[in-house]
């Protein structure tokens, strides 16, 4: 028994936290999502030269062979460092795209390995992204059309997963270069401005099918669900990182002669946000640990874990708000930056109170 | 990670589980028990707990040095977990073996060992627990009760409230003041006190269900040997909170086992029952409510195995547990207050009353109530997370 991270673990944490502090922390996420300057590229090479995007590659092909909760941690600091590069993203496409074991996998991974990022167009069947999506078909040639809403980075990585049916009406996954003729993005203007959104327009745009006609289906859930967990585990960092910013300004700002931090209504919001972040941690480990290790509770275990993350993330967030006062309202303070990733996270894939439902299907009908 | 019991740990919890099976007496009555008094059923109680002494079944934690079996912490959980599950009597030897038992092979003389921790592991002697008093509750360390040393004795006066089993205890662990001039902490000792001595006067108090389980203990002019004195004179307060957070740590990690039951007795509840021609299970406010509850018992369990993973690598319990204790309340508290909820009406009766689905739902709801209060109130824990945790000023 054992629910906590190993030493390795731990380190590796804190190398991706000095890479993202190094990199210039937030001030570089403002300069390139929210100041619009060009696509950071050069925050996307570190990343790559210091194995990061390569994680979830087998080490036999040039990866760090690293695990799901490997993935978690690193989707952890990148919610705490509110990273607007498609690195979570990438690492689950890996993970998919080695369960395929043929070409079209081994192509997309090779890609990973040499440096491209990838981005995720799925979770329409899975009562995922946007129910108002038409979504996409496949024609036997494997060319794609139709359209998906929301879908984040687009073109900013090179390759996307896209969730489409078959002629036949089954489930297919499939790989689409980002740039490839018959692939159009529009962007969206998201609250959460670290993560681009993008509709995705395909009007015969080629692809290579992942999976077979029977296994589809059930490897894109199973994508949505390591999505479900990255999410969260985003939300868990950004939500410590919010505790932590909130603890600091209430210890320095006075009112009144003294710091507002010594008012006993401000402390009990504080030991408020830190209980919901630590609860946050055990429900993602827990869930991490169901997917590394198959679980059949899986699917209650990533509900809990995004029920969890969701509605506290929320309440965590208007929280740090609140006890910055009017500074906590305004753009200049670092605080709107996590609250729009936390609260953007709690909504996709799925809100608190759909996984609930979620939750009591599996615990009063026994089934999912 | 892991979330997987040893080889070792699954044989533990089965030759826990038959021995329980065999022992618990066949006339208890585990669901009625919930609200009575201690003393309606205490012949029984002691009969039980003497059994599990005599099987090597009480201070399973103690080092064997003490005649324990040296269990690891994740067997002590596992112990707790089949104890509830099995919803045998509680034990009324829980202070000795708990608090006492670990404070003296810590702190005690070889004669203090010696003399009171064979009977607590024997199940024969129990231990009153007395720190609170009516003027000193969350401020713990503001307490009153003094102690004067006169010749070879201390000599008690005072007065001490909510701690249970003193009209059946052997021996009492009682906070005393033993220096009235230094900072409020400094002053505290830590004593051993005959609780069949003259002087001490026990009254009851009953409780919001109607039983009663918590004395009232009045110390007039006690007297108690020198040398029962546990720790270093005036070092009581390290001794006793050092203990109240261990405290803390293992016990709320196995409390929510009673609420994982509890849960699934409504859960069981729902799927039979009816309402406005409806089965309870198919309303949706209600199908949340059972994954809401469900979702924070999972919870605050795991919370508490991550720490858990902790303190198996030797680590003492410390500030997280203020966490427990909280996830714990909101746990507690959600799952009585659905249980309200889903009987309706019936679920306002008591047990006994010919109307009464399950008797116990209100006795479980009244109970919850104290959870946010005992062991240091929630508000009490947040000023500990906020100032201890996060730093932030101490005052006001
Ligand atoms: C079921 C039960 C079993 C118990 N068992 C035992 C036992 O075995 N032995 C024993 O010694 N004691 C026992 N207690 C007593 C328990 O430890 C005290 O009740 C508890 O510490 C609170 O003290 P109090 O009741 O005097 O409340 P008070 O301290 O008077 O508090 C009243 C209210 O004020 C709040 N408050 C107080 N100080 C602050 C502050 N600084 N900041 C914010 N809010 C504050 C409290 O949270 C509470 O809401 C038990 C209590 C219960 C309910």
């Amino acid at each position: 028994m054992n629910l906590e991270l190993s030493e390795e673990q731990e380190q590796l944490a804190e190398g991706l936290r000095e890479l993202l502090v190094g990199s210039g922390d937030i001030a570089r996420v403002r300069r390139f999502a929210y100041d619009g300057e060009d696509r950071d590229g050069e925050l996307w090479e570190q990343l790559v030269t210091n194995g990061w995007t390569t994680a979830s590659i087998l080490e036999k092909a040039g990866g760090l062979g690293l695990g799901f909760e490997e993935a978690m941690v690193i989707a952890i600091e990148s919610g705490r460092g509110v990273l607007h590069l498609p690195l979570c993203e990438t690492l689950l496409a890996t993970r998919v795209a080695g369960r395929a074991s043929n070409e079209a996998g081994d192509g997309l991974v090779e890609k990973i390995a040499e440096g491209a990022g990838v981005t995720l167009a799925v979770g329409a069947s899975a009562g995922g992204l946007n129910d108002a999506d038409d979504g996409v078909q496949a024609d036997e040639n494997g060319q794609l059309t139709g359209s998906l809403r929301s879908v984040p980075f687009g073109p900013v990585a090179a390759h996307c997963l896209v969730e489409a049916t078959f002629p036949g009406g089954q489930t297919g996954l499939f790989v689409v270069s980002c740039e490839a003729t018959g692939v159009q993005w529009r962007m969206r203007q998201a609250m959460d401005e670290s993560v681009p959104r993008f509709d995705l327009e395909l009007r015969g745009a080629a692809s290579e099918s992942l999976f077979g006609h029977t296994e589809a289906r059930d490897e894109v859930e199973r994508l949505t669900d390591e999505w479900r967990v990255l999410l969260g585990a985003q939300t868990e960092g950004a939500c410590r990182r919010l505790v932590e910013m909130t603890a600091d300004y209430v210890k320095k700002r006075e009112q009144f002669g003294r710091p507002v931090g010594s008012n006993q209504a401000v402390k009990v919001r504080v030991a408020e946000m830190g209980a919901a972040v630590e609860k946050m941690r055990a429900a993602i480990y827990f869930a991490a640990l169901s997917i590394e290790q198959e679980t059949e509770e899986r699917s209650l275990a990533v509900a809990m874990a995004k029920a969890e993350t969701g509605t506290p993330g929320a309440f965590v967030a208007t929280q740090a708000i609140h006890t910055h006062g009017a500074i906590g309202y305004t753009w200049e303070q670092d605080v709107h930056l996590f609250v729009k990733r936390v609260k953007s996270n709690e909504l996709l894939l799925g809100a608190g109170h759909e996984m609930l439902g979620h939750i009591a299907d599996i615990l009063l009908d026994g089934s999912p | 990670m892991d979330i997987d019991l040893s080889p070792q740990e699954l044989e533990f919890r089965r030759e826990f589980r038959t021995w329980l099976e065999h022992n618990i007496p066949e006339n208890w009555e585990p669901r009625e028990a919930r609200g009575q008094s201690h003393h309606e059923s205490w012949e029984l109680r002691r009969d039980f707990e003497r059994r599990m002494g005599r099987d090597g079944w009480l201070g399973v934690a103690w080092p064997e040095e003490y005649g324990g079996r040296g269990a690891t912490l994740m067997e002590q959980v596992i112990y707790q977990e089949e104890l509830a599950r099995s919803e045998a009597p509680g034990l009324a030897g829980h202070v000795g073996l708990q608090m006492v038992g670990p404070i003296l092979m810590e702190v005690g003389t070889d004669e203090q060992r010696a003399r009171f921790l064979p009977p607590i592991l024997r199940g024969e002697e129990v231990w009153y627990q007395g720190f609170s008093e009516p003027n000193a509750g969350s401020d713990l360390a503001g307490l009153q009760t003094r102690a004067v040393l006169d010749g070879d004795e201390w000599v008690i006066s005072g007065q001490k409230v909510w701690g249970g089993f003193a009209e059946f205890a052997d021996w009492g662990a009682v906070l005393v003041r033993t220096d009235p001039d230094v900072p409020k902490h400094k002053g505290i000792s830590f004593m051993v006190v005959d609780m069949k001595s003259p002087g001490i006067d026990i009254s009851y108090i009953r409780e919001i269900h109607g039983g009663s389980n918590m004395n009232e203990v009045f110390f007039d002019g006690v007297r108690v040997p020198r040398d029962n004195v546990i720790s270093e004179i005036n070092d009581g307060w390290n001794a006793a909170t050092r203990l109240l957070t261990w405290e803390r740590g293992v016990i709320t990690l196995s409390i929510l086992v009673n609420h994982e039951i509890f849960w699934e007795r409504l859960r069981e509840y729902a799927l039979a029952n009816k309402r406005g021609g409806r089965r309870l299970a198919d309303i949706p406010h209600i199908r949340e409510a059972l994954a809401q509850t469900y979702v924070n018992i999972r919870m605050m369990k795991l919370a508490n195995l991550r720490w858990l993973a902790h303190y198996l690598k030797g680590e003492r319990p410390g500030l997280e547990t203020s966490y427990m204790k909280l996830y714990w309340n909101s746990a507690h508290k959600s799952v009585s207050d659905l249980a309200l909820e889903l009987g309706g009406a019936d679920a306002l009766e008591l047990p006994g009353s010919h109307a009464a689905p399950e008797g116990a739902f209100p006795v479980e709801w009244m109970a919850s109530r104290a959870t946010s209060i005992l062991g240091g109130t929630e508000d009490i824990q947040r000023n500990i997370i906020a100032e201890r945790i996060y730093g932030l000023p101490r005052g006001s």
